[in-house]
């Protein structure tokens, strides 16, 4: 059988030489739109290194002297006092779970505040390149970092209080043979300043700046004093079933907003900065999927175009094998084992064209030729599907007209 | 065309379903540039906006929105440009209240009274900025149409006043909202570009001042850039006496290079790299429906060989054969591509953002940019339609080239026997 359907797309070579041609291009199309798909969407499959929730942010803002809301302060009191009472009275608010400040330390920003952190022994050569996250200690409960060490939130927060520092994992640094784990309960200084020296208290999941994105160095929690540090941001983490319900809460609440010259205002929920952040990312991922779906129809259509008439063609010799006693499944497993014969033929072309090129994808996406084949397979593995239901049903056609009539016609 | 009901209507939806996806592409791209109000006069208006400089011998480089004083020395008095306008680099969110009223998040662009000439809002209501007001830095503002009707539930409220970030302002004119895709003109409050800011005691050169230049008709940008370039030389030997070297990247930039180039304060816009990528992708997205149609149009042709064979044995030339074919295909493109026009307009007026990045930009700052998306009548253009009409030509072309020749090649001998 095998001979016999390979002599009969030999017979029929100008008509198929199209029809590889065709498969070969689309499979190399495919193949090629998988790979950057997988290489765009990697790091949504990597942890994220915190809870975004039911969390909202808003921005810290003071009245400025000129205004004529400007209240004179009281001199006897500190700078920040307004503010902490502001951030206490949202923090004692029934829907609130926990408030802290931030600088930085909320993602999905671009913004990478990237500083060396090195032993202040400087015993080795080799620095951690962190992106720099300022918080009051109470950041850990609202973004819910994760300990590598299972340590929990209490702990943590704790160590921040005592002013101690958080570093997260890092694919740079461990790519340079070192273990972040190794700066547990040393000292470091902050960018060679020997004035700025923490204690490493704990390891973190790393905090990308957005879900797609891979490894930028590591993450640094360094803590704020909130008596005597500006901040330009409070997050606030509210209690589960207020996600949807607190933003109006505040809104409607004038004593959670205001206190004398410091105030709280574009309150946003992190979901929806998130979805902002990450819509270049989004909106690229869906696009390839849809041209990869599209290629997928036109190729559908194409074999469809294509096995029609062939079908069309080869009613009596359907007619002929049914009357000789083949049924139905074997009819129909020979027109597919066809496709695929073809099929086989396409993809050795896409592979000509698309392996030389392969150690770009090494180069500039860092994959491996492993991942590099299971896509060809993959890719492989949608067109064979477009082929099968491409080809059912004209065969279904072909194979429901009555053998004599069949040959009759004939 | 009617006895292959089945193979047409592949045809044509093979056909639809490629100019669908190639003109989504395509307005998706011209929307970001297309030349409507408040931004009428896109062609002749050109932006400056940044400084980059780099202390000699070393690695301190620096780079951010140039300061006022320095977008003077680099675009004030340029030959060939009728008007020059100063506004504030970045638009942030401002809280916006009528006095004990809701506060309320705005976009805030600060621009001068020469910005209202330059770009033609619509207003409903008031006035623009005047000269003595933008040189005193005076608390004026001019609404759109939307946050007018959300502060007082009114659009004729000049002569009001309203708080903003805490300041008392009085509001001199409300203007049309303007579509988040004109991203040199969006906002939803404007306020007086405060010329006399000097920044925060650091190098002079920075700042936040981003300069509009209307050119006169018939000026290239290449004139403006010369002249731009050439003064980038003269402080070029001044800074360097400093330790300093600035460096020159292509400014000002052209409406298509702001929307379209991905550029950052220390490199230029790299358009022609996009549009390279542009053709790359216009290239696939017609190649590969016009192989599958070819195959299509060549099964719809050996169905008619008999037909064929007959015309050519009764004295129809090669060239006839060949006409009718590419008149027949033509149909077929012609009937998809109107369906595959009137889809992707669909498409692209409700669902774009969806799938484009349509601002352009990396970090918005909220979700109505991100969501923002083109009006119908940005969509409805000639270009769009004329555009859509070449491709469908090429797609012709394409597919139908190789099926035509062979079918006239066909011996009428064989022909006619083949068909007993």
């Amino acid at each position: 059988m095998k001979r016999a359907l390979l002599t009969q797309i030999k017979n029929d070579w100008r008509e198929n030489v199209w029809i590889v041609v065709e498969l070969g291009v689309v499979i190399a199309a495919i193949w090629v739109i998988i790979t950057v798909l997988y290489a765009l969407t990697q790091g949504l499959f990597r942890e994220r290194g915190f809870t975004p929730d039911d969390v909202y942010v808003m921005q810290v803002r003071m009245v400025q002297k000129e205004s004529p809301e400007y209240v004179v302060p009281d001199s006897t009191a500190g700078f920040y006092d307004d503010r902490n009472a502001l951030l206490r009275r949202l923090a004692e608010h029934p829907d609130v779970e926990a408030v802290a400040m931030s600088r930085n330390a909320i993602p999905y920003n671009y913004n990478f505040q990237g500083i060396n952190i090195q032993y202040s022994d400087r015993s080795d050569s080799i620095d951690y390149m962190a992106n720099m996250r300022y918080g009051t200690p109470e950041i850990v409960k609202v973004l819910k970092f994760k300990s590598l060490t299972g340590k929990d939130e209490k702990m943590l927060t704790e160590s921040l209080r005592r002013g101690e520092i958080l570093l997260s994992n890092s694919d740079t640094y461990e790519e340079q043979g070192r273990d972040p784990k190794d700066f547990l309960g040393k000292i470091v200084y902050i960018g060679g300043d020997s004035t700025r020296q923490y204690k490493v208290a704990d390891l973190i999941a790393q905090v990308r700046r957005n879900d797609y994105e891979l490894s930028w160095g590591g993450t640094a929690i360094v803590p704020l004093d909130e008596n005597n540090d500006w901040a330009s941001h409070v997050a606030v983490r509210v209690k589960p079933g207020y996600g949807d319900s607190f933003k109006q809460t505040f809104l409607k609440d004038k004593t959670l907003q205001r206190q004398r010259n410091f105030y709280l205002t574009d309150i946003k929920s992190l979901m929806d900065i998130r979805e902002a952040n990450q819509r270049d990312n989004d909106t690229t991922v869906r696009m390839f999927v849809v041209v990869m779906g599209f290629l997928l129809v036109t190729i559908f259509l194409g074999l469809l175009g294509s096995f029609w008439f062939r079908m069309q063609q080869r009613v009596s010799e359907i007619a002929i094998r049914k009357v000789c006693g083949a049924t139905r499944v074997e009819i129909f497993r020979r027109i597919i084992s066809e496709g695929m014969t073809l099929l086989v033929f396409g993809a050795v072309i896409a592979s000509a064209c698309v392996w030389p090129f392969c150690h770009y994808a090494g180069d500039m996406l860092g994959m491996s030729w492993k991942e590099v084949l299971i896509i060809e397979f993959v890719a492989i593995f949608f067109v064979a599907l477009s082929i099968v239901l491409s080809v059912l049903y004209p065969a279904r056609r072909a194979m429901s007209i009555e053998p004599a009539i069949a040959i009759k016609d004939e | 065309m009617r006895h292959q009901r089945m193979m047409t209507w592949v045809s044509i939806s093979g056909t639809a379903l490629s100019i669908f996806l190639v003109m989504a592409f395509f307005m998706t791209e011209h929307a970001k540039t297309v030349a409507m109000s408040p931004e009428s006069d896109r062609a002749r208006i050109f932006i400056g906006e940044n400084m980059h400089v780099k202390k000699l011998g070393g690695s301190n480089d620096s780079s951010g929105p140039v300061s006022y004083e320095y977008a003077k020395k680099f675009y004030e008095n340029l030959d060939g440009v009728e008007r020059v306008a100063y506004m504030g680099a970045h638009s942030g969110s401002s809280d916006v209240n009528v006095k004990g009223g809701e506060m309320v998040s705005a976009l805030r662009a600060t621009v001068d009274d020469e910005f209202w000439k330059i770009y033609d809002f619509s207003f409903v209501d008031g006035r623009p900025f005047d000269k003595g007001e933008y040189e005193s830095v005076a608390n004026k503002a001019i609404l759109t149409r939307s946050l007018a009707r959300r502060l007082f539930g009114e659009d004729k409220v000049a002569g009001r006043e309203i708080v903003i970030d805490c300041m008392p302002y009085d509001v001199v004119g409300v203007v049309e909202d303007v579509n988040p895709l004109f991203q040199n003109t969006y906002a939803n409050i404007y306020t007086i570009f405060n010329h006399r800011w000097v920044g925060n005691g650091g190098d002079a050169w920075f700042g936040d001042s981003r300069v509009v230049l209307l050119a006169k008709d018939g000026v290239g940008q290449e004139d403006l850039k010369r002249q731009v370039e050439s003064r980038y030389t003269t402080l070029k030997t001044t800074l360097e006496k400093e330790g300093w070297e600035p460096f020159y990247h292509g400014q000002p930039y052209s409406t298509a290079e702001v929307m379209l180039g991905g550029y950052g304060s220390n490199n230029g816009p790299d358009i022609e790299g996009h549009n390279k990528m542009n053709y790359l992708i216009y290239t696939i997205l017609i190649l590969l429906p016009a192989i599958n149609l070819s195959s299509m149009t060549r099964s719809r042709l050996r169905h008619r060989v008999t037909e064929i064979g007959v015309r050519r044995a009764f004295g129809a030339k090669r060239g006839s054969i060949i006409g009718q074919m590419f008149g027949e295909n033509l149909v077929i493109t012609i009937a998809g591509g109107i369906i595959g026009l009137v889809l992707s307009i669909i498409f692209v007026w409700l669902a774009s953002s969806l799938f484009f990045n349509m601002t352009g930009q990396l970090d918005p700052s909220s979700l109505d940019i991100v969501n923002a998306h083109p009006t119908l009548g940005m969509l409805f253009t000639w270009k769009n339609f004329l555009i859509a009409l070449g491709f469908c030509f090429i797609l012709n072309i394409l597919s139908a080239t190789v099926p035509a020749w062979k079918a006239s090649r066909v011996e009428p001998a064989v022909a006619i026997a083949k068909s007993r």
